[in-house]
């Protein structure tokens, strides 16, 4: 078991040792003006849990004029790391220049702050490890019948409750399962041209994946009561880019 | 630096709010101290050398009177740099009952401290009517004695009106809430103004009073006027006002009043009161938009006039200048916003606003004062040019533009001599110049991701964790359930397990060596079997005792079973006491014989 342990860390730190010269060369490309021979590096690392590369690719994007993929990219970063300031501002910053609120000023930003003080991975995380707790505990007090540990099964089933229903909740997110529209598109009623246009959709607007077809995705846009489908040439998903 | 133009200025600007919170006064009078119930009083609440131009005025401790504000005016004056302003704000009160009263202090806020105004005494008298008044009621009184027969609603009542249903934004509409009485009340009416929607409203004091006459009866009345203006065209909505008043119970005795001294016996009745609620009408206006504004207009909506002077025509380079715009005229001078004043001769400070707000025949109207403060950039004759200021005329329906009269400056020489370089002035330098904006920067160096991809394991994995937890989870529930089910009864556990009991001790028989250990492990195997159907222990029973408690225990038990086991028996202890050298074959028939009547006899007890 030890051993298996170590062997995982020392795996992973070698993965990531692996990538660090092409950083460099791409940090150095960036610093240059050369920005789609970075964009390049940073994307041959193909490391799509890495939120600092995530984000630097985002830049990339913008820098070379690709403000849709660069929103995209920033809100993959943002999704897996949404406490880092730099993600977020850059984020707010490039979805404002195409016309897109991410975050509504109705709503106190404190409130956004606490809903994103978590990332998706780092709930299911959380509630995974509460739930084994959980597990372990319950399996330890049938054997001791310790009535101390009882308090403690009862914290750990609330907090793997809390992060559940988080993750629920979180589910209602734009950037839950987002897609960028890369050109001004036109929403149908269903996965055809045939169908009625519902709406026309501006370039780099974020929407929300709900299902997939052949040529067509099925996206949502919350803040505007619509939902239909769209060609998939003219948008690009968080996941599958 | 030796100017003492530039000096004065930037002190100027950097202590002007210490000269304003300096010296604050606050003090409050009244215009009389002794008033009738049936006329009011002026108050005047007045604040000079407060630093904050919008000062809060704390008048709900006034219990004693109806409070109506009837303006404020403010006036700043800038002399070498010392500022003096005061702003009064007047009030006018009619009392609600007679006697004397003390109008409680009054506290003003300034924004950094509170002050408060000394207290007034007031004595509020009965009614003064002069003769000449009172014998025109009379007159017109006479033919209508009604009064008996007449309801309560038609004798006291209270109706709204406006003077117009439709208007344009910022054009005033006069509101008027009057209230009827034909019967005594005990006390001045409470009033509660209405809610306003799309408008902003403006008090027309003081309250008006008197007689009126409709359909024959003569009617008391009062009634509060309030000037209102649009803010946007479509809808604007006055909600209902209240009128709380508090009228002699019928079974009082009834005041005529066609008595001559009814006035004076209506206010003067106080005791045995009846509150009596009364509500207008919502009203509703039409708000019409204006017709496409020029590009300069800033929503002034009246008519007006324009003037300007400055506090000196002759100044040295580097002095300041105070330049005084006045707009005057009717309409909500409170709305206007200061005419944009540029000049490529004159460098422009700040600009400070001051209002006199007058409602003569209820037509809101004052002056708006503009205070520029400015400084001359070169030397010589230079000239302020004319400020012009757009409105919409509210009496011909257009747009008008007027302008002030240029102004002739001659700006000498700074008293050292030098120029001034107005673009690099020190507060200039001081403040940071925002150019452009971008991203913020790439990572360059990479933190480890382990974290991020021991999450994203778990993400990949979650399922199969969960399952697993549930799944150990159940095994654990089972396992708990029953352990608890064979603690809390043995014996039935015992009988149930019986036969695998056996079996599994049978089949650990078969490992052992010794013949005749194994004789005595299945001659145990059995008894213990048996042991366990019946729930007590029989090892130490001779078998026709034996086969008394099988038959006690199940009484159809199968004889010729019980003889097989008898012979069984038998047999192994036959073998074990009698036999020297024990066969094996022997004893693995014993061992089937053994497993074959047990098994029958499972069968038999299952029955």
């Amino acid at each position: 078991m030890k051993k298996s342990i170590i062997f995982l860390i020392a795996f992973l730190f070698i993965s990531a040792l692996s990538y660090s010269s092409i950083i460099e060369d791409a940090a150095k490309s960036y610093k240059d003006g050369d920005y789609q021979k970075a964009l390049e590096l940073y994307k041959s690392i193909n490391n799509d849990t890495n939120p600092y590369i995530i984000y630097n690719i985002a830049n990339c994007y913008y820098k070379i004029g690709e403000k849709p993929a660069s929103l995209l990219w920033y809100i993959k970063a943002f999704k897996i790391m949404p406490r880092n300031s730099k993600i977020k501002e850059n984020m707010i910053r490039v979805a404002g220049e195409n016309g897109e609120i991410l975050f509504s000023s109705d709503i106190p930003p404190f409130l956004y702050s606490m809903y994103y003080f978590f990332s998706d991975l780092e709930i299911i995380t959380l509630f995974e490890l509460f739930f084994l707790l959980f597990a372990i505990l319950i399996i330890v007090n049938t054997r001791r019948k310790d009535e101390k540990m009882l308090s403690c099964i009862l914290i750990t089933a609330v907090l793997f409750s809390v992060f559940g229903v988080w993750h629920i909740l979180r589910k209602n997110s734009i950037f839950y399962s987002p897609a960028v529209v890369i050109k001004e598109a036109d929403i149908y009623s269903g996965p055809k041209n045939s169908f009625n246009i519902l709406a026309t959709v501006p370039a780099a607007r974020v929407v929300t994946v709900i299902s997939k077809d052949e040529n067509f995705t099925e996206i949502g846009i919350p803040r505007e009561r619509i939902k239909g489908w769209i060609e998939n040439d003219k948008i690009l998903k968080a996941k599958g880019e | 630096m030796n100017s003492t133009g530039k000096i004065f200025l930037l002190i100027f600007l950097y202590f002007i709010d210490l000269n304003l919170n300096s010296q604050i006064t606050v003090s409050a009078w009244v215009d009389k101290k002794s008033v009738p119930i049936n006329e009011s009083i002026a108050l005047t609440v007045s604040i000079s050398g407060a630093s904050a131009l919008n000062p809060k005025i704390d008048i709900g401790n006034i219990n004693d009177f109806n409070i109506y504000s009837s303006g404020r005016s403010s006036n700043i004056s800038i002399v070498n740099g010392q500022i003096t302003s005061t702003v009064e704000f007047s009030y006018t009160l009619t009392p609600k009952r007679t006697g004397k009263f003390i109008i409680p202090k009054i506290g003003v806020f300034t924004g950094n401290e509170k002050y408060f105004t000394k207290e007034i005494e007031v004595e509020v008298t009965p009614p003064s009517f002069n003769n000449q008044s009172r014998g025109q009621i009379k007159q017109q009184t006479q033919p209508g004695r009604k009064t008996h027969t007449m309801t309560r609603d038609e004798m006291i009542f209270v109706k709204a009106f406006t003077d117009k249903k439709s208007a344009h934004p910022g054009e005033q509409i006069n509101l008027t809430i009057k209230f009827y009485t034909a019967i005594p009340i005990a006390s001045n009416p409470q009033y509660n103004p209405p809610n306003y929607s799309n408008l902003i409203s403006e008090e027309l004091p003081p309250p008006r009073t008197g007689t009126e006459v409709i359909n024959g009866v003569q009617y008391y009345y009062a009634e509060v006027k309030t000037a209102l203006f649009a803010i946007m065209p479509g809808k604007a909505t006055i909600s209902p006002a209240t009128i709380i008043a508090y009228i002699q119970p019928k079974d009082d005795d009834f005041i005529d009043p066609f008595d001559p001294n009814f006035i004076q016996k209506f206010f003067s009745r106080a005791t045995n009161a009846e509150e009596v609620k009364l509500q207008t009408k919502p009203i509703e206006l039409s708000i019409n938009p204006l017709p496409p504004p020029p590009p300069d207009f800033s929503n002034a909506v009246g008519n007006f006039f324009i003037t300007a002077k400055t506090d000196q025509t002759s100044v040295n380079l580097g002095d300041a200048i105070n330049l005084i715009v006045e707009i005057t005229g009717k309409g909500n001078v409170k709305s206007i916003n200061s005419p944009e004043f540029k000049s490529e001769n004159f460098k422009v400070y700040d600009v400070l606003s001051s209002e006199t707000i007058s409602k003569t025949n209820d037509v809101i109207g004052g002056t708006k004062k503009f205070t520029y403060i400015i400084s001359p950039t070169k030397e010589g004759d230079i000239k302020i040019e004319a400020i012009k200021f757009t409105f919409f005329n509210i009496d011909t329906k257009k747009y008008e533009t007027i302008y002030t009269n240029p102004i002739n400056i001659k700006v000498n020489k700074s008293k050292d001599g030098k120029t001034y370089d107005f673009d690099k002035t020190p507060q200039q330098l001081s403040e940071i110049s925002k150019k452009q904006s971008d991203i913020n920067y790439i990572y360059e160096k990479i933190s480890p991701d382990f974290i991020f991809r021991l999450e994203s394991l778990i993400d990949r994995y979650s399922t199969i964790i969960n399952i697993t937890a549930i799944l150990v989870l159940l095994i654990n529930y089972i396992i708990t359930k029953r352990q608890e089910s064979i603690e809390s009864n043995p014996s039935d556990y015992a009988y149930k397990k019986a036969l695998s009991n056996f079996k599994e001790r049978i089949k650990k028989t078969k490992a052992q060596t010794d013949p005749k250990k194994k004789l005595t492990e299945i001659y145990d195997s059995i008894y213990d079997y048996i042991s366990a159907k019946l729930k007590k222990n029989i090892t130490h029973l001779t078998f026709s005792k034996l086969e008394i408690e099988i038959k006690n225990c199940k009484s159809d038990f199968s004889t010729e079973i019980l003889s097989k086991l008898k012979d069984l028996i038998e047999r192994i202890e036959f073998l074990n006491y009698a036999s020297a050298n024990l066969n094996n074959d022997e004893i693995e028939n014993i061992i089937k014989d053994s497993i074959n009547i047990i098994e029958l006899m499972e069968k038999e007890f299952l029955k």
